[in-house]
């Protein structure tokens, strides 16, 4: 027989050696900050060149206004009533306005939107383009926003919905 | 007290700024001024794609079941287009049990003793697909596949460039949006396409229950308090995006033209809703739903050109008394469709020009299968299938003359494509631009 297999110091050895690596690998990371304001990263409007097929677009507009899944039957019929309307930049606002006559969806006022318009330009550039924007857009779109009385939520959303960077992913 | 603009004062008023805009030159996106150099002899053209794959045997040379099955029955079953008595014997095509009963003439004289019939022309193609593009285009091109844009530029796109004339001025309306249909209505040319395309409905999908589901409870929007601002904010967001893609997409559609176009839509959902649609007075298939919503397409924007496709009659691969009833009832259409321009539509009346072409035509010899009434069914691949008609009618066009015999074959169906630009003073820059058939002319240059 071996020595090495009987020797029992060399057991008492790898154990020891086990406690110490368990002792020091479990260790909690430390939390290291370098004073530096925490950022979350999005994609920009950069990378996005891909065209969402019609069926895409819908599913995804509808998720974002609706925050639930269009049936895949209805999704499918969609891209059909799609493929025979010419102009797709019209049957997109079709449905898009026959989506905002839908009671079941939920938008806030524009007194709610102005109370905080900022946070609601955020939100909507992440809901949409999942992106923040930029701080010329913020500044754009939120003097937009004052300066238009007529501008509700959720015609913001309509021209989000219905502009070019949406189209793509 | 401040006055309320509707969408109709809206549409009138872009409308009325468009037309005047449209008086002083301007610059096309070709770089040029806009001056078309060929002279506009109509003021509206309509081009019916008839109507699947038609055999001349059934059609213009009037011979029912006495070509096809054997039977010794001649007749003329498109009387609305040709002139000629009907069958008097084993009538199957009409309305009623097993069809016995003939639909009844629209129009008083035939199309034919109205116009003009090519009555041997050559298809470029025994196909749909390849029998459309060259109705669309003026030409085949053999490395175009299934469901992919014509290579070469459409008529939509040539009378759009080089006619100046604007979106809602150039209508597809198509049988449905099968194959390619949906992708005829402008090329992927890098000099022409999307920007020049005509617009498109498939009304039987788009006006359907389905397309009702997700289109008809549109809400209205006040033109100047909130779709103008929606549209400045969006404008200003493609900017952004634009800045580092190219995105596009459009038909060049104007906002009034879209307001426009939304509201026809809308008026065909409550017109579908409260059977108010003008229907021909038999709508019984696919093809005559397709004309009835192709004459409101003709009544609400009076386009300058419009094509329209039928398709019916390609029920002939498998039931030869179903295509005699469906070509049937593609005659009936067109006689919808004339009677219709000259007695609804004052606008367009006695200033239409009506062109009829099959995209291609059918086999001499039948296959295998049989129909209900034992009759042989036909597909389209062979020689015969190569020859098709034209017929013309509208005030420029020469009223009772024939051109053309089997023996003397005149045209080509890619001469259709041609002489609507020739009619809407297009022809020279379509001939310059050298994308059509060997051959292909206009049909008025063949009188």
């Amino acid at each position: 027989m071996s020595m090495l297999v009987s020797n029992p110091f060399r057991f008492v050895l790898a154990g020891v050696l086990c406690w110490l690596l368990l002792l020091t690998g479990c260790r909690p990371e430390p939390e290291v900050t370098f004073d530096v304001q925490g950022l979350e990263v999005t994609p920009g409007f950069a990378v996005k060149d891909r065209l969402k097929t019609n069926e895409q677009w819908v599913a995804i507009v509808h998720v974002n206004l609706f925050q639930t899944a269009m049936p895949a039957n209805e999704l499918y019929n969609a891209a059909r009533v799609f493929e025979s309307i010419g102009d797709q930049s019209i049957a997109r606002e079709v449905l898009l306005s026959n989506f905002f006559n839908q009671p079941d969806l939920d938008l806030m006022t524009r007194d709610e939107m102005l109370d905080d318009v900022e946070g609601f330009i955020d939100e909507t550039y992440l809901r949409f383009y999942t992106r923040f924007p930029t701080q010329a857009e913020r500044t754009y779109v939120r003097e937009f926003i004052l300066n238009n009385p007529g501008m509700t939520p959720e015609l913001v959303y309509m021209s989000f919905a219905l502009s070019d960077e949406y189209r793509y992913y | 007290m401040k006055k309320i603009t509707t969408r109709r004062d809206f549409i009138k008023k872009t409308g009325l700024a468009a037309a005047g805009v449209s008086f002083a030159p301007y610059i096309l996106p070709t770089g040029r001024l806009f001056a078309p150099t060929g002279n506009r002899s109509s003021e509206h053209v309509v081009m019916v794609a008839f109507a699947g794959g038609v055999r001349q045997q059934e059609s213009v040379l009037k011979r029912y079941l006495d070509d096809s099955q054997g039977e010794p029955y001649p007749g003329n079953i498109m009387y609305n287009m040709f002139s000629g008595a009907p069958p008097e014997n084993k009538i199957v095509y009409g309305t009623g049990t097993g069809g016995m009963n003939p639909i009844p003439a629209i129009l008083s004289e035939s199309l034919e003793s109205q116009g003009t019939v090519f009555k041997e022309v050559t298809a470029l193609s025994a196909g749909h697909y390849g029998g459309l593009n060259s109705l669309v285009q003026g030409s085949t091109t053999t490395t175009q596949g299934l469901k992919q844009r014509p290579i070469n530029p459409t008529i939509f796109e040539y009378l759009r460039r080089h006619g100046g004339y604007s979106a809602t001025d150039v209508w597809f309306v198509g049988n449905g949006i099968g194959n390619s249909t949906p992708l005829l209505n402008h090329s992927a040319h890098p000099d022409y396409g999307s920007d020049y395309a005509g617009n498109f409905f498939a009304p039987t999908v788009t006006f359907s229950e389905i397309g009702a589901q997700f289109m008809a409870d549109a809400k209205i929007y006040h033109p100047e308090n909130e779709l103008a601002p929606m549209y400045k904010l969006q404008t200003f967001l493609d900017l952004q995006f634009q800045a580092l893609t190219s995105a596009g997409g459009s038909l060049g559609n104007t906002i009034a033209e879209k307001e426009n176009i939304k509201a026809f839509m809308e008026a065909m959902y409550a017109k579908v809703a409260a059977g108010t649609l003008d229907l021909p007075p038999v709508t019984d298939n696919g093809d005559l739903y397709t004309m009835a919503f192709a004459v409101e397409v003709l009544k609400w924007f009076k386009p300058a050109f419009m094509m329209v496709n039928l398709s019916a009659v390609d029920s002939c691969h498998a039931d030869f008394s179903n295509y005699l009833a469906a070509l049937h009832r593609a005659d009936h259409a067109v006689g919808h469709l004339w009677n219709q321009i000259q007695t609804d539509i004052p606008e367009m009346a006695g200033q239409t020009t009506l062109l009829c072409t099959p995209e291609c035509g059918r086999n001499l010899t039948p296959n295998n299968i049989l129909d209900q009434n034992d009759w042989l069914a036909f597909d389209h691949s062979d020689a015969n299938a190569l020859r098709v008609w034209t017929l013309m009618a509208g005030p420029s066009v020469p009223a009772g003359l024939s051109i053309g015999s089997e023996a003397n074959p005149i045209g080509l169906v890619s001469d259709t494509m041609m002489t609507v630009a020739d009619l809407l003073g297009v022809k020279p820059e379509v001939q310059s631009a050298g994308m059509t058939a060997t051959g292909t002319m206009s049909l008025l240059d063949q009188l």
